[in-house]
């Protein structure tokens, strides 16, 4: 996040204005408004922070022109339910590419919040995490998602995710020799 | 680093996006969090996804996600049982939980695993049953030479 510099004493005041704010405005690709606590938004996305700690952010809506306003929601949503939330120590994760710790189980009411997404609704949610450098609710997407590829057949997994076969079937054969271990009981 | 980019351009949309929604999603899961959903697979399952299209078989094969999800997934302990000509392996994690037993296994089966020594401590050890370690993924291949120099327990 750029911290603009030359702005001068109105972005002195806006800045001293938008401190004295609990909230944040988040403003969805659509245009719609979200209000979000800023210590949550601060603690469970890495982007927020940088941006309220350089002063990016806007009283009338900070632009967020990645995430559509359903996704959007369901971050806000996130945040105000991980704020009511009792802190768990063991879930402030360190970063996700140098942590070395198998990965750590969704809590009850993140389960649910990620189960009662639609397909598009979690894939949404899943980038939205990513851009916003939530780690905590990547990670809970993200477990989600590796649910729903747990136990199924390639085929499945196709028809799930929308891929295409771009095998030919002597490949296909080939790897499944190769793998037959991981075939033993299909 | 390989892409998921051949199998995303391949991908469409399952439903048309609402117009209101201009940034939803598009029915794509980009290459990076598909690093991240596939580093969170167990070892068997990443195998069979090898086979749902090419840019999956390069995510997974390449060396830096293998060593990402080794660091991730905790140790496997292999109990190799000799039943009469074949050999019974269980893969057991450090709780002692199966996580999938596999029968008669030729050694040129065990390919796609890498061995480790013991470590200090391990109890793994029962009569007339080899003991081994081998650690997840395992992703990377192991010669039928470097399978039979493995050295046995007693």
């Amino acid at each position: 996040m750029e911290v603009d510099k030359g702005k001068g004493e109105a972005e002195e005041t806006r800045k001293v204005a938008e401190a004295d704010r609990d909230t944040v405005t988040l403003k969805s690709s659509d245009g719609k408004l979200f209000e979000v606590s800023k210590e949550a938004a601060a603690r469970l996305s890495t982007v927020l922070a940088g941006m309220i700690a350089g002063g990016s952010i806007d009283d009338n809506g900070t632009d967020l022109k990645q995430i559509g306003s359903e996704a959007l929601e369901n971050v806000v949503d996130y945040c105000n339910k991980h704020a009511n939330s009792i802190p768990s120590a063991a879930l402030i994760s360190s970063s996700i590419s140098f942590n070395t710790a198998p990965f750590k189980e969704p809590e009850e009411w993140e389960r649910k919040f990620v189960d009662r997404l639609s397909h598009d609704a979690l894939f949404d949610l899943v980038e939205a995490a990513n851009f916003l450098g939530m780690e905590r609710l990547l990670d809970v997407t993200c477990h989600k998602i590796s649910e729903m590829m747990k136990g199924k057949s390639p085929d499945q997994i196709r028809e799930v995710f929308n891929i295409k076969n771009d095998y030919t079937k002597e490949e296909l054969e080939e790897i499944r020799q190769e793998l037959a271990w991981a075939f033993y009981d299909d | 680093m390989h892409t998921g980019d051949d199998c995303d351009k391949r991908r469409r949309k399952l439903h048309a996006p609402l117009a209101a929604a201009a940034a939803a999603n598009d029915g794509l899961l980009p290459a990076d969090i598909l690093h991240e959903v596939l580093l969170r697979l167990p070892t068997d399952e990443l195998c069979r996804l090898r086979l749902v299209c090419r840019s999956w078989r390069s995510l997974t094969s390449d060396p830096i996600f293998a060593k990402a999800h080794s660091s991730r997934h905790p140790l496997l302990v292999g109990i190799n049982f000799l039943v009469g000509h074949g050999r019974e392996v269980q893969f057991v994690d450090t709780s002692g939980n199966i996580v999938k037993p596999i029968l008669k296994l030729h050694w040129d089966r065990y390919k796609v695993f890498y061995w480790l020594e013991p470590p200090v401590g391990t109890k793994w050890l029962l009569y007339k049953s080899v003991v081994f370690l081998l650690r997840q993924p395992a992703l990377q291949s192991l010669t039928r030479e470097q399978a039979s120099s493995i050295s046995m327990a007693p």
